[in-house]
């Protein structure tokens, strides 16, 4: 029987931490952990997660080096043989998603297993890229992503990173020959929430950089990263393709926002 | 090719003289002029005539003996009637302007009309009908008005030549023909009474005036007297000139929306008005709003006698009330406070002279009062004091478009009628009833009091139920409104409140999380010492938080609660808690195991209590309240019942939780009852006739009967019931559905009934 560790990080978000949890608790398949790292939050939260008591198999309140570092920190204390990271906010989409993946996980053959996770504004599935363009990122979302855990407490996140850490994970352990698994089914909801402008501009670069590092001498990273976000600026702003055909990636960034603080 | 390149010497010099005029440079400013003039002439020797007029405004206005054109301007005809419409506003211009209009196009004659030109660009006898946006906005009015002081007497260089283009002026339609006539209504004019009739002696005003309470009232839901909609505000010119005329102006501290500055500038403005009456009598017709309503046909006989227009059309369009009327009001008690020297200045200047002393006080009366009692009369505790009050575009409110002040101001009537409710059920005068707490610090005892009012989809009742906590006559200190992600229109009622009252605070959260979740995060959002709890569709009854706060005392290890007004569909009545009145934390505990006799509800306990006793289970969504009160009077000292006649008002006009399947009902009790065995030492037999009592019509559900055979299994074997309390907590436990549930727990019984033997 499987074992799983959900791994739950937050930090300031006591409603959503709260929803999670929820959706945690509730799972009817028995043989699960739940590991939450509160990384010193400054509201109720820390009383709150005190509050749930035994419900919580281990809980640490302590100050961390951001996200990724909180994440490794949760991650050493994991002892089940799958771990999936639900952070605040995220939740699993009803009570038997952990029972209907224990079915489906194949421990003699899957490192990495993966369903689908949808927008929580929308409820639409979130875009992926066909598992064959891995090598350009958006593959699948961790939060329904199971992990053999001790892959990745031996890989670890990197710190260095603020956003694509786990982008930065998946490419290591692939480049490493991890077995990829790819499933339709529905894991769990997150919040989409839509960042600043220039969020978005440094979140591109972050993962473009990172993954042309990785990629870049045997698949086309740059090239088709642009054509996307050509097509997707030009649709967003309802700029003529014409307009924007010839301009380079960090021309279609700057059009980009331009348009955005004109609207 | 660029601006600079072309060639405008008319218009380049014109430019120049306005601007040599403005500076003080007179001689400049005719040279100027002049080259004008000549630049018109060298064009083709025609002389437009709207270059005509402009050329001979200007030279009126900046060289008066220059006024040689080469053109006679078009014959006028000899008697231009000159007719200004003037107010603060919400006083009936509006109205007036329109009667006239028509009065004037039924004498068949051709009129200028100008509405509100220091604002829009409407050249119509209909106001209302006409797109108030910012298209119609008339840009050289706002620069003129913001550019020209408030108060002026005599000529300015750049309000007179507005004022000719308002009454002088042959441009609007055909230029060659001239207006018989010319109507303005103006506000935000009335300080420049006195440099229109300077400009034109024949001028006549047609001046209104209306209380102080209306009109602000009125203006509040509407628009700014101060201009912030539009421009740069109005608000530290209006104090500089205020005090340079010898004003006190010490009120006017911050530029916020205060009730103080409206009082001022109704006040300068009213007494300016009533002046420049007094001063030209042949010119300014008071247009009293409260005489009109009081003797309709003679002010409009007098009107009529004064612009020279006679006609019955007049009676039939004004027997109306004036201006869209908003039935709300927005000034709060406080207001009608601040507003007192207003009113009473109103009165004695203005009404008595006209009324009659006994009529004209009797008016303010019922003015007054009715502000204080009407239905949107916001409560003063834990208001804002009137400092955040909502401007909505005119246009928004002309054109019928809503607003979160219109949704909350219009919004249905709570279906539980507070007040029909609590004269049935109260004894006694209800005005005694919702008076102040008088005794507020020894009730109190230096505690702090708050309440969480928890919402989804409440919109047609929860500003009700806010006002009830604001309407308290002990009022809370905090109150907290937790919006369970609603996807109604509370969310926007709520903060169109919160913006209004300092003491109302909305935590939204961005997920659906429950009841529980909601109210404890409501508690944690608090820092009072003391907190109580409402349901966004019931309402508290008026003396609820000080009958509760008086019974505690101040003791923070007991719980306060009061009897419970249940609203049924045709009927109301009061349920009793008394069997819960003084009894021990242990011996409440006993009572509400078996749910019998009736379990109070809203209880007012303190913050370190409920923190004590572990808060809400966040993860229960069914009996969540039981649970907690279990727990809470396992931990408390002492329940005391309130003396008053109810506590919350209790709608249940629509059935609660009759959607909930038997199945969870019976889990829900049979599994919070189990868990709560290892609370309290309850004597052994009394377990399970409390169980029989608790569960009710469920006890035929197996669940219920399986849960009852393991409680009996546990005391008949003499089994430690707090391991069965701990079972049915664990956290797999309870994730089970009811046939798993029911299997572990009859495998867990049969578990301990083998050690047992084993042993």
């Amino acid at each position: 029987m499987i074992r799983f560790s959900v791994i739950t990080i937050v930090r300031n978000d006591a409603p959503g931490v709260i929803r999670t949890l929820q959706s945690v608790f509730a799972q009817t398949y028995g043989n699960f952990e739940i590991i939450v790292q509160d990384g010193a939050s400054t509201d109720h939260i820390s009383d709150v997660l005190r509050g749930f008591g035994s419900l919580i198999d281990s809980l640490t309140i302590e100050p961390d080096g951001g996200i990724y570092d909180a994440m490794n920190r949760a991650l050493r204390r994991a002892t089940g043989d799958y771990c999936i990271f639900m952070n605040a906010a995220d939740f699993f989409v009803d009570n038997g998603v952990l029972g209907r993946v224990a079915e489906r996980i194949n421990p003699q053959t899957d490192d990495i297993w993966s369903g689908k996770a949808l927008s929580d504004e929308t409820g639409n599935v979130h875009n992926y890229r066909p598992p064959d363009q891995f090598w350009a990122g958006s593959t699948f979302d961790h939060q329904a992503a199971f992990i053999r855990t001790n892959l990745m407490q031996a890989l670890e996140y990197d710190t260095r990173y603020k956003i694509s850490g786990d982008l930065h994970f998946f490419t290591r352990a692939r480049q490493q020959g991890a077995r990829f698994t790819y499933d339709d089914m529905v894991i769990a909801r997150k919040p989409f929430a839509v960042g600043a402008s220039s969020d978005f501009t440094d979140r591109l670069k972050d993962r473009l950089d990172m993954l042309e590092e990785a990629w870049g001498d045997q698949y086309p990273v740059r090239d088709l990263i642009t054509r996307e976000l050509r097509f997707n600026t030009g649709r967003t702003f309802d700029l003529g393709q014409s307009l924007i055909e010839h301009m380079s990636l960090d021309e279609l960034l700057a059009e980009r926002e331009r348009w955005t603080r004109v609207l | 090719m660029a601006l600079s390149d072309r060639k405008m010497p008319f218009w380049d010099a014109v430019t120049a003289a306005q601007e040599h005029a403005l500076s003080g440079d007179k001689d400049r400013a005719i040279d100027a002029l002049m080259a004008a003039r000549r630049a018109a002439v060298e064009s083709g020797g025609h002389l437009s005539e709207e270059r005509t007029a402009l050329l001979r405004a200007l030279f009126r206005t900046i060289a008066p003996g220059h006024e040689d054109l080469p053109e006679d301007p078009p014959s006028m005809p000899p008697a231009v009637q000159r007719i200004v419409v003037s107010g603060i506003g919400r006083s009936g211009t509006t109205l007036i302007y329109q009667q006239l209009a028509k009065l004037l196009l039924l004498a068949d004659r051709r009129v200028n009309f100008r509405y509100e030109p220091y604002l829009w660009n409407i050249r119509s006898p209909e106001a209302k009908g006409n797109p108030f946006d910012m298209s119609q906005l008339h840009h050289f009015g706002l620069m003129v008005h913001t550019g020209v002081p408030l108060f002026l007497e005599g000529g300015h260089p750049l309000h007179d030549p507005f004022a000719d283009h308002l009454f002088d002026a042959p441009w609007d339609r055909n230029p060659q023909q001239a207006p018989d006539a010319h109507l303005t209504k103006v506000i935000r004019g009335s300080g420049r009474l006195r440099s229109y009739l300077a400009r034109f002696p024949d001028l006549r005003i047609v001046a209104c005036l209306r209380n102080p309470v209306d009109t602000i009232n009125s203006s509040l839901g509407m628009f700014s007297f101060f201009g912030e909609e539009f421009h740069p505000d109005d608000r530290p010119r209006f104090r500089d000139e205020l005090a340079a005329r010898g004003a006190d102006v010490t009120r006017l501290g911050q530029p916020d929306l205060s009730i103080e500055w409206y009082a001022q500038w109704w006040q300068a403005f009213t007494e300016e008005t009533l002046a420049v009456a007094q001063d030209y009598p042949e010119n300014v017709f008071a247009f009293c709003y409260e005489a009109f309503q009081e003797t309709p046909e003679a002010m409009l006989e007098a009107l009529m006698d004064f612009v020279g227009l006679r006609n019955l059309g007049m009676f039939m369009g004004l027997s109306k009330p004036a201006g869209p009327t908003i039935k709300a009001t927005s000034l709060t008690q406080h207001d009608i406070r601040v507003l007192a020297p207003q009113i009473n200045y109103y009165t004695d200047q203005v009404l008595v002279p006209r009324l009659g002393a006994q009529t004209a006080l009797a008016r303010t009366k019922k003015t007054v009062s009715r502000y204080l009692g009407g239905r949107f009369s916001f409560p003063l505790a834990g208001s804002d004091l009137g400092r955040k009050c909502p401007i909505q575009l005119r246009g928004m409110m002309l054109n019928g478009a809503s607003s979160p002040f219109l949704s909350l101001a219009k919004r249905p009537a709570h279906p539980v009628a507070l007040a029909e409710v609590i004269a049935q059920h109260h004894e006694g005068d209800p005005e005694d009833l919702c008076k102040p707490a008088e005794t507020v610090d020894a009730i109190k005892g230096g505690k702090r009091f708050g309440a969480v009012i928890t919402c989804h989809n409440n919109q047609s009742t929860v500003a009700d139920a806010v006002l009830s906590c604001l309407n308290q006559t002990l009022p809370f200190d905090e109150i907290v409104v937790v919006d369970d992600r609603s996807t109604d229109n509370s969310r926007q009622i709520l903060g169109e409140l919160e913006a209004r009252y300092s003491s109302v605070r909305v935590l939204a959260l961005p997920s659906n999380l429950g009841p529980s979740a909601a109210r404890d995060l409501g508690i944690r959002e608090l820092t009072t010492d003391f907190w109580t709890q409402l349901d966004g569709d019931d309402l508290y009854w008026p003396s609820k938080n000080a009958q509760e706060a008086a019974a505690l005392a101040g003791d923070e290890s007991a719980v306060a609660f009061s009897d419970i007004l249940l609203v049924r569909p045709g009927q109301s009545f009061v349920q009793s808690v008394s069997a819960y009145n003084g009894r021990t934390g242990p011996e409440a505990w006993a009572a509400l195991m078996a749910r019998t006799p009736q379990i109070p509800r809203d209880m007012t306990l303190s913050r370190k209590l409920y923190f004590e006793a572990g808060g809400y289970d966040m993860t229960r969504h069914l009996y969540e309240d039981w649970e907690l009160k279990l727990r809470l009077a396992a931990r408390s000292r002492t329940w005391i019942r309130a003396r008053g006649t109810a506590g919350t008002v209790y709608n249940r006009l629509s059935p609660g939780l009759s959607g909930v399947e038997d199945g969870r009902h019976a889990r829900a009790l049979s599994q919070t009852f189990l868990s709560a065995l290892a609370q309290a030492n309850a004597p052994k037999d009394a377990l399970l006739p409390a169980y029989d009592a608790m569960i009710g019509r469920f006890a035929e559900r197996n669940i219920a009967v399986r849960s009852r055979h393991a409680l009996e299994t546990f005391i008949a074997r003499g089994l430690d019931l707090a391991r069965l309390a701990e079972h049915v907590s664990r956290r797999d436990t309870c994730a089970m559905d009811n046939a798993d549930y029911s299997l572990a727990l009859d495998k867990f019984v049969a578990e301990n009934l083998r050690e047992e033997v084993t042993a």
